[in-house]
């Protein structure tokens, strides 16, 4: 429930935008400081050679799985460590990892996983499922960002290759969690030789957070070569890696500000830049020698209504409608630029459950005008971070066209930007009468979202949204996050966000542009909802 | 006779360097509370800063535990305050890792780049002014002027983007960011800065590229200091210019050169030491931009994301170093004063 979300946007203060300088060609470097190195060809045993560049504006808590929950850190995991089941680049769908199979009961609180024969650790220990064990129970016990993923969750091991998850509530999302870097599978006999503990007291005891960010303990593709926080991190080939290896023998991941991505990929060999604007993006398109990607992110921008009518207008649902009609959502899209969407709900459009374009919500003054009902003299204070610039859009920017749009009905509406930090505060606290807010999934299935539930921990407790509210909408949620069949799982989502549309705290913006940008030799440049980059699948043409 | 003559001589110096050290001890505890001060009054909670939007409480809990915010204001003081006269700096939210391992990093980097820069100020910075002075009013000062207008003008994080374009981008004459190229192994740390530790190392390759990646960053630094200082000697030289020593000493025969370095600079040091002092702050001031435009990672970026992030203990081992090299660079610029002017006295 904490990694990808505001929280994190607040690291990406440091994302500086906007500024391209670049655009026009150049000729390749033959001094090797001044690319990235390596050649992109192919190495004698067919896969590719010399060293692949990733640069990235890091938000960097550290690489111990059990501590850290970060765009940037998932990242890095995911390359040096296995987790139970994965998703291949750009999907959402679990496949087989260290469990080669796995089975779920009927009422999805117990899912028993058969390891595959054969996996090692990079020093060559073989992987048993008490790795997997300590591995799940060091997480939840550590109450690190990522412990809430697994909360609730007994892990045991029946033998030395079966591990049984279960669950107290029905949760046909953990599969999907279990894909996530924060559930990697770490070496249990190192980890204990150097202070690491799966003990209750975890969060206290544990002692091996310093150890992993110089050394790996995992059975991943890549073992961390050298390690120097927020600025640099050097991956080598596992010599003892159980797949197939098809990236590069070595990766280096680079913390750059973007403008400075925007040239270095420009004249890189082996080269991705994970940061650049939707505009920085378009403008080296026409360069041949690049590859350039910008879809919608799997984030979402939205604005958020306090339901309180002791603290805010918006606690009047006549204010609320007349709001969701007057936002002129198209707008709100051409902010971020070509590939950003229109949000039609909550949920974003890659993954099960999203709403179609055909129910989103268009504005229309004239209606919004008729639901105030010639109410006047409304005046509402919009409360954003000022200091964050998530996939390089500026809350201020989206603050100031809500500000417009409202105007247009007779809503005054001021605007109170503050530092992030600040702003969670109050925020948190279900203070802010109305905010701009942006939400991110912490793993990618739309059990991620029942935290917008009335009476749910989360955001319908930031904007005061009780169960007692909307009672039906309360029980919609539970009945959607704990069916199993996900076609059915699906249509209920979506039938939740429908009633949010009529009637919800959440008004649903756009999923903002991201762009990824790779020189043109390299393939399975695709941005990764979960992993942001699957550095491990990105190989040579 | 002579040696007790001798001491006593220097005990006004000793005197005057020890109350310098005591003022700094105080100056340290200042500093510590007007930062744990500032920090506590922002309106935020560095739980929900580093744990993201919406921890659970547990999580909530055992970050304010691990972190000692669950203990009284007064009581996290002395906790820190004992910690610190033991050398331990606490540990940093946002990294997980000892601030004094942070700082081992940082320092270094920053260190590497102000002293390149700083070198380059004093040496181009002097010069330059010198010259203008005694070509005061002709072509040569005006281009001075006008070179050391924009050099102070321009802003630095624009002027970065500039160099990268061209040098970098355009020309691929100098490596973009970073301190050593991707495919460059690491020189065995020993002081922290990669061209020393390379060359410590013998190991010339990765030292040409740690000086490479070097030049560019420290050049946009230079940009502002060189100006700096430069206008600053070209007034003080012109102050002394006319002065009657150094018309004596030009009566006397003395050569250009000698009245130059031996009497005009002599003279218009105390100033120039002055803007030197100045100068270091800027440095420090200036690597906040400089150090996120080119990937460096230094004490600036540290400071940036521990700000950010309400990171108390980072901020306070930062506030507590960068007081340390001000307070530092002032005493050392008051002993040079008196070394540079016998009229000075210490004490």
């Amino acid at each position: 429930m904490q990694g990808t979300r505001l929280g994190k946007a607040i690291g990406l203060v440091a994302v500086v935008g906007g500024i391209a300088v670049a655009g026009c060609g150049g000729s390749a470097s033959t001094d090797s400081t001044a690319s990235s190195g390596g050649n992109g060809g192919g190495s004698s045993n067919g896969g590719p050679s010399g060293t692949l560049v990733v640069d990235q504006s890091f938000v960097d808590k550290g690489i111990d799985p059990g501590h850290e929950f970060t765009p940037t850190n998932n990242m890095l995991v995911h390359a040096m460590y296995d987790t139970l089941v994965t998703f291949e680049p750009g999907k959402t769908d679990p496949v087989p990892s260290i469990a080669e199979s796995w089975e779920g009961s009927k009422d999805a609180k117990r899912f028993t996983f058969k390891l595959r024969d054969g996996v090692k650790f990079s020093d060559g220990t073989p992987l048993t499922s008490a790795d997997v064990v300590f591995s799940l129970n060091r997480l939840v016990n550590l109450q690190g960002s990522g412990s809430f993923l697994l909360a609730g969750t007994k892990v045991t091991a029946p033998d030395e290759n079966t591990v049984v998850v279960t669950s107290e509530t029905s949760n046909p999302a953990l599969l999907r969690i279990l894909a996530t870097p924060p559930t990697s599978i770490l070496n249990s006999k190192v980890l204990k030789a150097h202070g690491g503990t799966d003990a209750k007291d975890a969060s206290k005891t544990d002692k091996a957070e310093s150890f992993l960010q110089t050394q790996s303990a995992g059975s991943g593709p890549y073992v961390l070569g050298q390690a120097s926080q927020n600025q640099q991190y050097t991956l080598k080939a596992n010599p003892n890696y159980w797949g197939d290896a098809k990236g590069f023998p070595k990766v280096v991941v680079r913390n750059m500000a973007a403008p400075t991505q925007l040239l270095n990929v420009q004249r890189g060999s082996n080269e991705i830049a994970l940061d650049l604007s939707a505009q920085q993006a378009n403008s080296v398109k026409s360069n041949g020698d690049l590859q350039v990607t910008t879809d919608a992110s799997v984030n979402i921008f939205d604005v958020e209504a306090n339901m309180d009518s002791s603290i805010s207008p918006t606690g009047d649902r006549a204010v609320r409608d007349a709001i969701r009609k007057a936002l002129d959502y198209e707008g709100y899209a051409k902010l971020s630029g070509e590939g950003a969407t229109q949000a039609p709900g909550v949920i974003p459009s890659q993954f099960l459950g999203a709403l179609p374009q055909s129910d989103a919500v268009h504005q229309d003054l004239e209606a919004a005008k008729q639901a105030l009902g010639g109410k006047t003299g409304i005046k509402v204070k919009l409360s954003y971070p000022s200091d964050a610039t998530p996939n390089g859009v500026s809350f201020a920017s989206v603050a100031q066209k809500v500000k417009s749009d409202l105007a247009k009905i007779g809503i005054d509406v001021t605007l109170d930007g503050s530092p992030a930090v600040t702003f969670l505060k109050d925020y948190g606290a279900g203070k802010n009468q109305m905010s701009v807010s942006y939400w991110g999934p912490d793993y990618p299935d739309p059990n991620d979202y029942l935290v917008y539930a009335p009476g749910a921990e989360g955001r319908a407790s930031d904007a005061n949204w009780e169960a007692s509210d909307a009672p039906e909408l309360a029980a919609l949620g539970k009945k959607a996050g704990s069916t199993l069949d996900d076609d059915q799982r699906g249509q209920l989502f979506q039938e939740l966000q429908r009633k949010f549309n009529e009637d919800s705290p959440y008004f649903p913006l756009f999923q903002p542009a991201q762009a990824i940008v790779g020189t043109s030799n390299l393939s399975n440049v695709v941005l990764d909802p979960t992993y942001t980059l699957n550095i491990p699948a990105v190989g040579s043409n | 006779m002579r040696s007790r003559r001798k001491s006593r001589a220097h005990r006004p110096l000793v005197r005057f360097i020890l109350r310098r050290l005591a003022a700094m001890v105080l100056l340290v505890i200042g500093i510590t509370i007007v930062s744990f001060v500032l920090t506590q009054a922002v309106p935020g909670d560095p739980a929900l800063a580093n744990l993201g939007q919406n921890p659970t409480p547990e999580a909530i809990q055992a970050f304010h535990e691990k972190y000692g915010l669950d203990k009284p204001l007064p009581t996290q003081y002395l906790t820190y305050m004992g910690h610190l006269v033991q050398g331990d700096l606490g540990t940093s939210q946002q990294t997980h890792q000892p601030v004094t391992h942070d700082l081992g990093v940082s320092i270094p980097a920053t260190a590497e780049l102000a002293i390149f820069s700083i070198v380059l100020s004093a040496i181009f910075g002097v010069a330059a002014g010198v010259l203008a002075a005694l070509r005061r009013d002709t072509a040569v000062d005006n281009g001075v002027r006008v070179v050391t207008l924009m050099g102070i003008s321009l802003p630095m994080f624009w002027f970065g983007l500039i160099a990268l374009y061209l040098f970098f981008f355009k020309w691929g004459i100098l490596p973009g960011g970073g301190r050593l190229s991707p495919t460059t192994t690491p020189p065995p740390d020993v002081t922290g800065l990669d061209t020393l530790d390379a060359l410590l190392a013998g190991d010339f390759g990765a030292f040409w590229d740690a000086f490479k990646h070097l030049i560019m960053p420290g050049l946009v630094l230079t940009a502002y200091n060189v100006s700096l200082i430069a206008r600053y000697t070209r007034s003080a030289v012109l102050e002394v210019l006319h002065a009657d020593y150094v018309r004596a000493a030009r009566a006397k025969g003395l050569s250009n050169w000698t009245v130059v370095t031996r009497y005009i600079l002599r003279g218009a040091l105390p100033s120039i030491v002055t803007v030197m002092g100045l100068v270091f702050a800027s440095v420090l001031a200036g690597a906040v931009l400089v150090e996120n435009i080119f990937g460096w990672p230094g004490i600036g970026q540290y400071a940036y994301k521990s700000a950010i992030s309400l990171d108390l203990p980072a901020i306070m081992g930062v506030s507590i170093f960068i007081a340390l090299v001000y307070v530092t660079i002032n005493l050392l610029v008051d002993l040079l004063y008196a070394v540079i002017d016998p009229r000075v006295r210490l004490g």
